[in-house]
């Protein structure tokens, strides 16, 4: 008889804690794989055995910072996977190039699936949710390896990312122009918009290192807020349950700096544009009209392009890059109809 | 027989002299042995225990217009632990040195550095996935930092125990890309010592 688990026992009862009941699920549990260990957080309804599973945006953000109000809908009916990529949220480990990069994160996508179907059960039904950078992961899962992927997934949900990482900079100048003109247009903080307009025109996107508009973009996002352009954030979920409580700040907003830089190397070169049409899956596009981090404009190439017959687009006309959270019960709805319709 | 007899009564007073070195070199050490004990919540509200034995290397007092200041260099190793309910328990031992000092109003105040120290984060439950794609379960899965700390502290010295409260900074070497910061507290009493 092996004596130290008898010594650990206070340790196991405490890192067992844990609701496991398929009805109201709140689990936890972490992937090693590669020098990462990885924690998954699930909650929501899972008698069913389906599963949405969530890829965070950065990269570097968290798995938990998307539950701003609108997973109340989905987790009622639906169990939802909240993963922290490698060198993201609250994810440990010994990090480096040979360890940290896209190639790894998709085969990390795979591993969540496996220890999934192992947790439970091999006959789960899993859709692939992406916002943001992680609907550009998202892609990248399923076109890798000819897209052996998608035979994983019984949908997939795109929500405000990009396919081609150079061409976002790019097209941002335009769609942030066009949006400063409109809002002078309209006597909107005008004095601010010709600032923006100025900052746009000195952009070096063909550098695909100018990031000085994507930043300004979140803050003109805020003005759009306060002009009543954009909706106000959902804050309806309680304290105790946000990112913000169950995650330690210092280490995901170190983790969110540092990954997020780490991957300004290889992310110029991340273009799918050639592999969308391998995406058959079924496809739902969710997109803001003035998003300022990712252009509407790409959402929409980017729901012309992939090769699913069966795909839907919604815009979301009072939103910008946080639609989950600027108009929250219309994005559970698309989510959730998406759902039922292919479960 | 009679050799004996003077034999014992000269040994016997060097034999007690020794006796009384040991008694009173025990009564030192435990007069600058203190043992610190408290609440240790990393990021404030995840909980745990720290237990900090503390030996008074070196102290000085000072006594002017009435008024008596002390001054202390204290030895410390401790080991201690928290629940982060959502992905982990981290323990962590460290050994180092702390300056103590103690106002007229027995107010104390505290900084310390424990250059040696090690953390190890013990994850819940855990599934390693291999180049193949074989899942297998992992208890008692683990990662361990070299982790040195400081901590910044108030407290009050009291006649059977001090309280503390502490602010304690760890720094996990080589977490993920760089280094990373753990801020937690502590609070509690300082027992024992008769200094």
């Amino acid at each position: 008889m092996d004596y130290k688990y008898f010594f650990f026992l206070p340790l196991l009862l405490c890192l067992s804690c844990q609701k496991e009941d398929l009805n109201n699920l709140e689990d936890s549990f972490t992937v090693r794989r590669n020098g990462a260990d990885m924690p998954a957080y699930v909650y929501g309804n899972a008698t069913n055995k389906n599963f949405l599973v969530y890829l965070h945006g950065g990269p570097g953000g968290t798995g938990l910072g998307i539950r701003s109000g609108w997973q109340e809908t989905i987790e009622d009916q639906y169990g939802v996977v909240y993963w922290d990529q490698r060198g993201s949220g609250m994810s440990q480990g010994h990090l480096s190039e040979d360890n940290l990069n896209v190639t790894e994160i998709i085969k990390d996508v795979t591993a969540l699936v496996q220890v999934l179907k192992h947790k439970y059960g091999e006959d789960i039904n899993l859709f692939l949710m992406g916002h943001s950078w992680g609907g550009t992961l998202g892609s990248a899962v399923l076109t890798a390896d000819n897209g052996a992927a998608q035979d994983l997934f019984k949908g997939w949900i795109h929500a405000s990312a990009g396919y081609d990482w150079c061409q976002i900079w790019i097209e941002e100048i335009d769609n942030f122009k066009s949006i400063a003109e409109a809002q002078i247009g309209q006597g909107n903080e005008v004095a601010y918009w010709e600032s923006g307009i100025e900052l746009a025109n000195d952009i070096d996107a063909a550098s695909c290192q100018d990031f000085r508009l994507n930043t300004e973009g979140y803050k003109a996002e805020g003005i759009l807020q306060n002009s009543g352009v954009i909706n106000p954030h959902d804050t309806s979920s309680p304290f105790f349950q946000s990112e913000i409580f169950k995650n330690n700040q210092s280490i995901t907003n170190r983790n969110l700096v540092k990954t997020n830089a780490f991957f300004d190397k290889e992310l110029p070169t991340l273009d799918l544009t050639d592999d969308l049409p391998m995406i058959t899956l079924p496809t739902l596009v969710l997109h803001g009209k003035y998003d300022l981090a990712v252009p509407h404009t790409i959402g929409v190439s980017y729901y012309e392009n992939i090769g699913s017959t069966e795909k839907e687009m919604v815009s979301f006309e009072k939103s910008g890059h946080q639609l989950h959270s600027t108009e929250s019960a219309a994005f559970a709805a698309a989510v959730l109809a998406f759902m039922e319709r292919y479960k | 027989m009679k050799q004996l007899f003077f034999l014992v009564l000269l040994l016997g007073p060097i034999y007690l002299s020794g006796q009384k070195s040991i008694q009173k070199a025990s009564s030192t050490f435990n007069n600058n042995l203190e043992l610190r004990v408290g609440y240790f919540g990393n990021n404030i509200w995840n909980p745990g225990l720290i237990v900090t034995p503390e030996y008074t290397i070196e102290k000085w007092t000072k006594e002017k217009k009435g008024k008596t200041k002390i001054r202390q260099v204290v030895g410390n190793a401790n080991l201690g632990f928290f629940w982060n309910p959502q992905t982990h328990v981290g323990t962590f031992t460290s050994l180092g040195l702390a300056y103590r000092k103690t106002n007229n109003k027995k107010i104390q105040t505290t900084i310390g550095i424990n250059p040696l120290g090690y953390y190890r984060a013990f994850l819940h439950e855990t599934y390693e996935v291999s180049n193949e794609g074989i899942v297998t379960s992992k208890p008692l899965a683990s990662r361990g930092y070299f982790a040195p700390s400081i901590i910044i502290g108030i407290g009050k010295k009291k006649t059977k125990r001090n309280w503390f409260f502490n602010i304690h900074f760890m720094l996990l070497n080589k977490y993920n890309l760089g280094n990373q910061s753990l801020g937690s507290i502590e609070y509690g009493y300082r027992f024992g010592g008769k200094n």
